[in-house]
């Protein structure tokens, strides 16, 4: 089963991107801060795919990101930065330190699954593809 | 609000009519809530004024405001991913072997909405194949929704729309900030061109095609004329020319002259070289 | 640089933010049009190249609503801890898609959510833009303010 790291000091933008996921078929764990997201990657089995926030008190998302692409038991992990920041420059910042993809915020759920396509993480649709980021379908 | 069933009807009948679009008995939620949304940009009270007045006036363009809110559907950029990837690693290179005397190069966007996959295209080759820098490409987006083709030739996009499957590298290459939304660079734009073509009604005349993109829109017609459409992009196409389709569609069984060809994951339809 | 931010975008940050999150379209309203239920706003401050904060506000009603939708819950099993994180998410995506419309480079706070309106504050000055939505018969108010910065604050007097 894929398994992703969902990063985001909001629990509402956890309990929306993990319910997104959970419906894509991924098995999912979520940390609130960088350090907790760091605790998690030592003590869980690999993750194929973190979506990571950007701004969060303590470690920013783009520290963690650079920190995680320092490890090289870490690197076959895709990474999508996950944020409102949408800054050409930013963009580029977030690809530089070890982002694969990025996603801006507001998203829908489908534009997840291509952002998942695009990065070869494997998941398995159900039926119809208009859902949104809300609860209710 | 629920619309009545014969207005359900009235509207699936007046897209049949103009577009031969099958839109089935189960659409009603489709009809209503596009419908609606139309209502809402009119400033109409209901989607049942909507209709009471395309009964009353006989009014065209409302005809074609129904018929492009009951058509649209969304779009995304390299959608499905696959196909693209058949493109850049296969159809491309075989087609510039094959036109290297000539050098141009023609691709056809048939169903194109409001352009990202024609847009997809030309990023592809700019980003991937620097070698076409030089030759003549003819990269052609058509749909019959004047309104996608007016949104497409301007080359702006919303933040929802730019999320939606475009990598993060080509975002940042070819994209700057329009306001709250964003545009496609101008070198991007310049090579591309878009007009309005309704499939059922006589084609206007066209080079022919290295390649022609006819994705997920042969599902919305009948088998009749899935056939007519299929035979005439068999006919607007090079010898050794390439169709590719939706994921879920097949031209097996409906038309002679094409040959199944599987690169990856994606199958593409080469037109036949023995039968013209 | 006011210009730069016109209400037109303001109201196409929110209907989008609200259409992808909340799965039920906005619609804009009139900047005349006035209804009841003020009392829940979502800050975040801006502080860079320019300074000032984007306020959200609406009712209780709407944002237990918008809680319900992104937390996928009953309304009746909210407490105020996710009414707060739902609404201070919605401003951080509006905000920070307002803010990127607005000079660079600037950084933006984390939310922070109270109870009530900017206008039972009367020390807050008005807001540069203000742009209001209907959101179920509830009102939706996303307002922007801008201060001086401190170069052009040394003109004026406290």
């Amino acid at each position: 089963m894929t398994r992703a790291l969902v990063v985001d000091d909001s629990r509402a933008m956890r309990s929306i991107l993990t319910r997104i996921l959970s419906s894509l078929g991924m098995e999912v764990v979520e940390a609130e801060d960088g350090q907790s997201a760091l605790a998690k990657l030592q003590q869980f089995p690999p993750f194929d795919v973190a979506l990571v926030d950007w701004h969060m008190p303590g470690m920013t998302g783009l520290e963690l990101i650079s920190d995680m692409h320092r490890q090289p038991k870490w690197r076959s992990m895709a990474i999508m930065m996950v944020t409102t920041e949408s800054d050409q420059s930013q963009i580029v910042r977030a690809l530089n330190a070890g982002a694969h993809e990025y996603l801006v915020k507001p998203f829908t759920a489908d534009a997840v699954a291509e952002k998942l396509l695009l990065l070869g993480v494997k998941f398995s649709k159900g039926n119809g593809s208009e859902s949104t980021m809300g609860g209710n379908n | 609000m629920t619309l009545a069933p014969k207005d359900v009807s009235y509207v699936r009948e007046l897209v049949f009519d103009r577009s031969a679009i099958v839109l089935g008995e189960d659409k009603q939620y489709l009809v209503e809530s596009r419908i609606t949304m139309l209502a809402r940009d009119l400033g109409l009270g209901s989607a049942e004024e909507v209709i009471a007045r395309l009964k009353r006036d006989g009014d065209r363009t409302l005809e074609e405001r129904v018929i492009e809110a009951m058509t649209t559907n969304e779009t995304s950029w390299f959608r499905d991913v696959h196909p693209f990837n058949a493109l850049k690693s296969v159809i491309i290179p075989e087609a510039m072997e094959r036109n290297a005397a000539k050098r141009s190069l023609a691709i056809w966007s048939a169903a194109c909405s409001t352009g990202q996959e024609l847009y997809s295209v030309a990023m592809m080759l700019d980003s991937d194949f620097p070698e076409l820098s030089s030759w003549k490409l003819d990269l052609v987006g058509t749909d019959i929704s004047r309104k996608a083709v007016e949104k497409a030739q301007s080359g702006l996009f919303t933040g929802l729309e730019i999320n939606r499957g475009l990598p993060a590298t080509m975002l940042v290459r070819y994209f700057v900030r329009d306001g709250s939304g964003y545009r496609i660079r101008d070198d991007i734009r310049n090579k591309v061109r878009f007009g309005v073509l309704n499939l059922i009604e006589p084609w206007p005349p066209m080079p022919l095609f290295d390649v022609i993109l006819l994705r997920n829109v042969l599902i919305y017609f009948d088998m009749d004329t899935r056939r007519r459409i299929l035979g005439l992009a068999k006919q607007q196409l090079v010898q050794g020319g390439v169709l590719i389709l939706g994921g879920a569609e097949s031209v097996l069984s409906l038309v002679d002259g094409f040959v199944p060809v599987t690169i990856g994951t994606t199958t593409v339809y080469h037109k036949d070289k023995e039968n013209v | 640089m006011a210009t730069l931010l016109t209400a037109d975008m303001i109201s196409e940050i929110t209907l989008e933010t609200w259409e992808a999150i909340l799965a039920e379209a906005g619609s804009r309203l009139s900047p005349k049009a006035s209804r009841p239920g003020e009392e829940i706003t979502g800050y975040v401050d801006i502080a860079g190249a320019w300074r000032g904060n984007i306020g959200l506000t609406c009712s209780l009603a709407a944002a237990k609503h918008a809680a319900s939708i992104m937390f996928d819950m009953d309304e009746s099993e909210l407490g105020q801890s996710e009414i707060n994180d739902a609404i201070g998410e919605l401003v951080n995506i509006v905000g920070g898609n307002i803010k990127a419309l607005l000079p660079a480079p600037a950084e933006m706070s984390i939310p922070h959510v109270i109870e009530g309106s900017p206008v039972d504050d009367p020390d807050r000055p008005p807001p540069l833009r203000e742009v209001r939505f209907e959101w179920l018969d509830e009102l939706v108010i996303v307002r922007v303010w801008m201060m001086p910065t401190d170069e052009e604050s040394s003109d004026e007097d406290a």
